[in-house]
């Protein structure tokens, strides 16, 4: 999902890093000063979580975990994972720093957007709150592939065909990510439900 | 007590990262060629031995006017001969599907020693040739995993010190 150095055009490069930096700057304004252990150990959640892989018959994937760390975080989300993806290119070379903005927009929009989207179906039951888990996981995981595509489009690849390739290519990473991401919301809410944003935390 | 459940989950995230990621790199394309008897063998792959299959390779010169065509076959390899008197840089790009791109530079002093063209041009690269300097071979360091964590949290903590100070200095 990381996209590597030397794919995308300077212009969509150039204005990813710009719209990254203003929805960091804004998701650093609103995070909140006694969240930040919680958004410290999302961030390290998400940074890990592409090395770990899954074998599922001959494809490998491997995790993402930006459903989790959006629905848990909202707009703070922006700052936890450029950290992490920062981190991942310096130590890993996965990306690289050029394409650093862009590949924050692609894992963290669609992460806050499963914020705003699931967020509400939290805590009212313990199923609702596991199918929370699993849309956040699903949704954010399609959100990145369509943005992924989207990206490729403005270079030069075509917006349908390539999109549609992505996406075919993660289905099993989206089904993996909406039940991890349901499991781990579920876990939380019954023994940590501090970590949840603070409209949920009715129980 | 606030934060008990930390303590237990970064070490867990740690643990988890160290175990499944031995020889494991995500979707990072790893492209190593090196020039031998008169060819060029690349080898290429996303780590933990998975390799690069019928991926594009273009192979190009120090001015990027490309000199070679290919792709990979089912074990991520190609091989072919080096053109007849190529004395520069050789750039090797490999596409591995959308969005995933990998490059690896000869120099061009590496490919003194292997000017001889050799009959089996186009060959795939026999096994277990490669130089041990090949990435392909390299594992993920657990070190740079819990390095990158103490950064996150060093990160965290700078953060909140700095608001605090900033709250503190507010009237």
């Amino acid at each position: 999902m990381h996209i590597s150095e030397g794919v995308l055009s300077g212009t969509v490069l150039g204005a990813g890093a710009a719209v990254a930096i203003g929805c960091t700057a804004l998701g650093l304004k609103k995070l909140d000063d006694q969240k930040m252990v919680h958004t410290a150990i999302l961030a390290s959640a998400f940074f890990v979580a592409s090395l770990i892989h899954v074998n599922i018959g001959p494809v490998s994937v491997h995790l993402i975990l930006n459903g989790v760390v959006g629905l848990l975080l909202g707009l703070a989300a922006f700052p936890a994972i450029l950290t992490a993806l920062a981190l991942q290119s310096v130590f890993f070379q996965y990306g690289g720093l050029t394409a650093l903005g862009v590949n924050t927009l692609i894992m963290a929009v669609p992460a806050v957007a499963v914020h705003y989207l699931c967020r509400p179906l939290l805590g009212r039951s313990s199923q609702l709150n596991f199918v929370a888990g699993f849309l956040a996981g699903t949704l954010s995981i399609m959100g990145a592939c369509l943005l992924l595509g989207a990206a490729l489009w403005f270079t030069d690849e075509q917006f349908m065909a390539t999109s549609v390739a992505i996406i075919t290519g993660h289905v099993p990473v989206m089904i993996i990510e909406g039940l991890i991401t349901g499991f781990c919301v579920s876990f939380l809410m019954r023994v940590y439900p501090e970590i949840l944003p603070k409209k949920v935390m009715l129980t | 007590m606030k934060y008990r459940h930390s303590f237990f989950l970064v070490p867990a995230l740690v643990l988890i990262s160290t175990v499944c990621t031995t020889q494991a790199l995500a979707h990072k394309v790893i492209v190593f060629a090196w020039p031998e008897d008169g060819q060029v063998h690349i080898e290429a792959g996303f780590g933990g031995k998975r390799p690069a299959k019928n991926c594009e390779i273009t192979a190009s010169d120090s001015a990027g006017t490309p000199v070679y065509k290919g792709t990979t076959d089912d074990l991520g390899r190609h091989s072919f001969a080096i053109p007849e008197g190529y004395a520069s840089d050789m750039t090797i790009v490999l596409k591995a599907g959308p969005g995933h791109k990998g490059s690896w530079t000869i120099a061009a002093d590496e490919f003194m020693d292997s000017q001889e063209p050799s009959p089996q041009s186009d060959a795939p690269a026999p096994k277990n040739t490669a130089p041990k300097n090949n990435p392909l071979n390299q594992g993920t360091d657990p070190m740079k995993i819990i390095a990158g964590i103490a950064v996150i949290f060093g990160l965290a903590y700078v953060a909140r010190r700095f608001r605090a100070k900033k709250n503190t200095e507010q009237p």
